[in-house]
């Protein structure tokens, strides 16, 4: 309960210091990063994908009576795509002005 | 009665359309800086407004009639077709969302070409990058009128042109108050497209008799020798080979991110927290959205088992006339109604801009003033969408031809100087001019003559000549200045 409060109220939150410390090359490198880390998930979200396509494409597996290749790719591809972009988001991706 | 109950919807999501246009158009006069304003709304979009604007944009006609009318005959094998869509909602405001927010801000750019233009200053370059966008869109806007206004007819029994005028005629009077009413009015129409998409998904699961009933009729369709439907299989049972499937990742997947409709969306909103809002938010519409709407595609096949007279873009038509009572009808023909309006909107405040900021800084000189485009940015609007409203009431074949290269066109014209020009410093203008040349010339002549290499679209031949030539031409010319350097890669200049 303590740290919690402490946390909360001490000007040197995590999120306010990223904002107030990068310069404009600093801010460059982030998003270089940024974008890489991106094009680094679509690109599994890609693999993941075709891969279950190839591995159950001939599977009679049905789920909710749709096949399981569908459910795994289609489905679970769009499922996959929200996670990795709230795990982009929440660890790779930071707060700085944009100005 | 019956064209009145449908009509009666329809009538009030036009009138709520100009009424949030009004609203925008009043901000439009109290802002500080009218271009600005008029062509970005002051840069100030939040992260829902931003995820609802860039998917409204994508989604176009098409994604609500031909892309169901399509998976009707291929079946599952056109779900997998329209799949990358899950990563397109997010792409691109991962891969240029921030920089382009940071660079246009720091070199004052309203549009795309404004931004190219600080990158490369090179006059041949921006013209043509603006013709390009010009000429595609209003394609494009003529093609999105004429399938509105088709899709219209059919369910409300009106003439082609009455509807057409209708809900033309309030499109462009909208947009013609600033990119503000046009996102405005996109979110609107983003969430009725979704709820015509869940009315749809309930009439054809409800006439089906459910899912598993539904899947039990698929089955019993197209069956090939090894007894599975070839509906279920991920290539339409051979019909659809796997270049083609690969390739629908770079034209609905990768190269996505080229499309300089979304770019300017990049540039136009608020703060980096409303840019990760819109990844999470755009990610799980645009996959709802384009999974969804081709899947009920394939749904229907249960529910309407022979192709309609009209083709199979007359599929969804016949769905919401034979299949739902005329006020719930009403209340869906809304959802490719919206999906229209919202794609054409963004196009014609783009075009007007290309006009208003880019061709005339290149014809004057200098940048346009604000007094003036006060005064013609809006006329120019109306101009262009009347233009394209003519154009769709007598249809020209070479308009509609143009509007079949315009989404892979742009995208071979606008993602490798705007990607390589971005995250490349060696990246130079001359790189830039011969990759936007052979990439859209590949791209379109391989359409023409419908050159098919190994059954691969042609935007992965488009794309990849457009790389190739963007790398020779970038090593042919000298490094770019070192002004441009120290603002575009202040992390990399020595």
């Amino acid at each position: 309960m303590h740290n919690i409060t402490e946390n909360s109220s001490s000007p040197a939150s995590p999120a306010e210091n990223q904002s107030a410390d990068l310069s404009y090359a600093q801010k460059f490198q982030q998003m270089d990063k940024e974008a890489t880390a991106v094009i680094i998930a679509a690109l599994l979200i890609t693999a993941f994908f075709w891969g279950s396509i190839y591995l159950f494409k001939d599977s009679p597996a049905e789920f909710l009576a749709l096949p399981l290749w569908f459910v795994v790719s289609c489905l679970g591809g769009y499922l996959l795509s929200i996670a990795a972009v709230w795990v982009l988001v929440r660890r790779f991706m930071r707060n700085f002005s944009l100005d | 009665m019956h064209a009145l109950l449908v009509l009666l919807p329809v009538a009030l999501f036009l009138a709520l359309l100009l009424y949030v246009g009004y609203r925008a158009n009043r901000r439009l006069s109290a802002s500080a800086s009218f271009q600005s304003e008029y062509f970005l709304g002051s840069r100030s979009l939040g992260g829902v407004v931003l995820a609802m604007t860039l998917v409204a944009t994508y989604g176009s006609v098409s994604t609500y009639v031909s892309g169901p009318g399509l998976a009707w005959g291929y079946g599952m094998g056109w779900v997998v077709f329209a799949a990358p869509q899950i990563i397109t909602g997010f792409l691109i405001l991962g891969v240029l969302g921030k920089k382009m927010a940071v660079l246009s801000r720091r070199t004052d750019s309203l549009t795309v070409i404004d931004l190219v233009s600080r990158r490369y200053d090179c006059r041949a370059l921006s013209i043509l990058l603006s013709l390009v966008l010009l000429v595609f869109f209003s394609a494009t806007t003529v093609g999105q009128f004429v399938g509105g206004a088709q899709i219209f007819a059919a369910i409300t029994g009106l003439d082609y042109k009455v509807g057409l005028i209708m809900f033309a005629a309030v499109t462009v009077l909208y947009t013609a108050g600033g990119y503000r009413a046009v996102v405005l009015t996109d979110a609107v129409c983003a969430v009725l497209m979704l709820t015509g998409m869940f009315l749809l998904g309930y009439v054809i699961l409800h006439d089906g008799g459910g899912l598993s009933a539904v899947m039990a009729k698929l089955q019993t369709i197209d069956v090939q020798e090894d007894g599975r439907s070839a509906l279920l299989t991920y290539n339409a049972g051979g019909a659809l080979p796997l270049s083609l499937l690969f390739s629908a990742w770079l034209l609905v997947g990768f190269c996505t991110v080229g499309l300089p409709q979304s770019m300017v969306r990049c540039m136009s909103y608020k703060s980096t927290q409303s840019l990760h809002q819109a990844m999470l938010v755009a990610t799980i519409i645009c996959g709802a959205l384009m999974i969804g709407l081709t899947l009920l595609g394939v749904f229907a096949r249960a529910v309407i088992p022979e192709l309609p007279k009209g083709g199979s873009d007359a599929l969804i038509p016949e769905l919401i006339v034979g299949h739902m009572h005329p006020l719930l009808a009403g209340i869906t023909i809304i959802g490719p109604l919206a999906a229209t309006m919202s794609t054409v909107s963004s196009l014609l405040i783009a075009a007007c801009s290309a006009v208003m900021r880019d061709l005339y800084l290149q014809a004057a000189g200098h940048p346009c003033p604000d007094a003036v485009s006060q005064k013609l940015s809006k006329l120019m609007t109306v101009l262009i969408g009347a233009v394209c409203i003519i154009l769709a009431l007598y249809p020209l074949d070479v308009v509609a031809w143009i509007n079949l290269f315009a989404f892979g066109g742009l995208e071979s014209a606008f993602l490798w100087p705007l990607v390589l020009g971005l995250f490349m410093p060696r990246m130079n203008k001359q790189g830039a001019l011969l990759g936007v040349i052979c990439g859209l010339g590949v791209y379109t002549l391989m359409g023409i003559f419908k050159l098919n290499l190994w059954g691969w679209h042609n935007i992965a031949w488009g794309c990849a000549a457009g790389f190739i030539a963007s790398m020779i031409g970038m090593y042919l010319g000298p490094r770019p200045s070192r002004a441009v350097a120290e603002v575009f890669f202040p992390h990399k200049a020595a």
